[in-house]
């Protein structure tokens, strides 16, 4: 019971710390570092304690594992993809008749982007 | 709920942990099913990075806050119940369950409270949707996402909610023995689970881009 009541503890002080963080207003990039890596941290006390997945078997966190890993390549890859149409995009398309580019820049290209998503 | 012939502990090892198995590729899919609107607020937080930052100030992160809170509670007041379950001591474990679901119960109504308050403010993603900042096309993508993933989550936690009190009455009922401990820790595997799902949403409606000036 002791060991449950010490996970929590620690969980409401993650907790904590990333609100604080977040009041704090570091640069954004912290920001999303810290908030993504406390998420990560209270996950994998939630999964080895709560869940007890530290007592079971490895075949029992194989499960576990796979379901993140596919989770990871969905979403790795949809960003992979959006990600090179900005890269590509931009400089070489050669407008079709009735189509306006924008300015390049980056808030041009993301336009760009949700236009060939078909978007807008 | 109790077996007619005894079986050796061996044996009630190895069906506890089928059907934990069970339960835990039952959660994979679940990840997969969460993983799309996910992976969806990506894509567009990729595409929209300064209006999704804008949007995001306009949760409520001390409710959100106060809320991950009373849900990360009710993960705890779960697992003691799990524990009790184990050590057969079901009367207690039925008031572990009462206090889940109770915490559950909580979440909701401060959940509620907010999506008022910002259906109030013409947040949702209808024809009244109103936007102070720049770019309203790509604040309604974010509100729209908001009230799917959130509204996703709360359906799942009134799904566990009535679960947990099913085995909380169980419990109480005197229907379980070390038999069929395995309701219990199901329950527990899918509400620790939910939990986990808020612990993404957190950050990503709530915290990222509050401080992106």
């Amino acid at each position: 019971m002791r060991s449950l009541i010490l996970v929590w503890a620690a969980l409401l002080a993650l907790l904590m710390l990333s609100a604080g963080v977040s009041l704090m207003q570091p640069s954004s990039s912290l920001s999303e570092v810290s908030g993504l890596a406390i998420a990560l941290a209270k996950t994998l006390l939630v999964l080895f304690f709560f869940m007890e997945l530290r007592l079971e078997r490895w075949a029992m966190r194989a499960v576990a594992a796979a379901a993140a890993l596919m989770f990871l390549i969905l979403l790795g890859g949809t960003l992979q993809d959006y990600h090179s149409r900005a890269a590509n995009a931009a400089p070489a398309a050669s407008p079709g008749p009735g189509v306006t580019v924008p300015p390049p820049g980056k808030t041009g290209r993301r336009r760009e982007d949700l236009r060939m998503a078909g978007f807008e | 709920m109790t077996r007619h012939q005894p079986v050796s502990e061996e044996r009630l090892e190895y069906e506890l942990e089928a059907s934990r198995f069970g339960m835990w590729v039952f959660l994979a899919t679940e990840v997969l099913f969460f993983g799309a609107l996910f992976c969806a607020f990506s894509v567009y937080r990729f595409l929209n990075y300064q209006a999704f930052a804008e949007a995001t100030r306009h949760t409520d992160l001390f409710l959100g806050s106060l809320n991950t809170g009373v849900l990360l509670t009710s993960s705890l007041t779960m697992a003691i119940a799990v524990r009790l379950a184990k050590r057969e001591r079901f009367t207690a474990c039925s008031w572990a369950l009462l206090a889940t679901a109770l915490l559950g119960a909580a979440f909701l109504s401060i959940k509620g409270l907010e999506w008022a308050h910002e259906i109030k403010e013409n947040l949702w993603p209808g024809p009244q949707f109103e936007f102070p900042g720049q770019d309203a096309t790509a604040a309604r993508l974010f509100f729209g996402l908001y009230f799917c993933m959130t509204g996703l989550h709360a359906f799942h936690m009134i799904f566990g909610m009535a679960a947990v009190l099913v085995v909380a009455v169980l419990a109480a009922a005197g229907r379980l023995d070390k038999d069929n401990t395995a309701v219990v820790e199901n329950t527990g595997l899918y509400w620790h689970f939910v939990d986990i799902v808020w612990i993404w949403l957190y950050p990503l409606l709530y915290l990222l881009g509050r401080s992106a000036r």
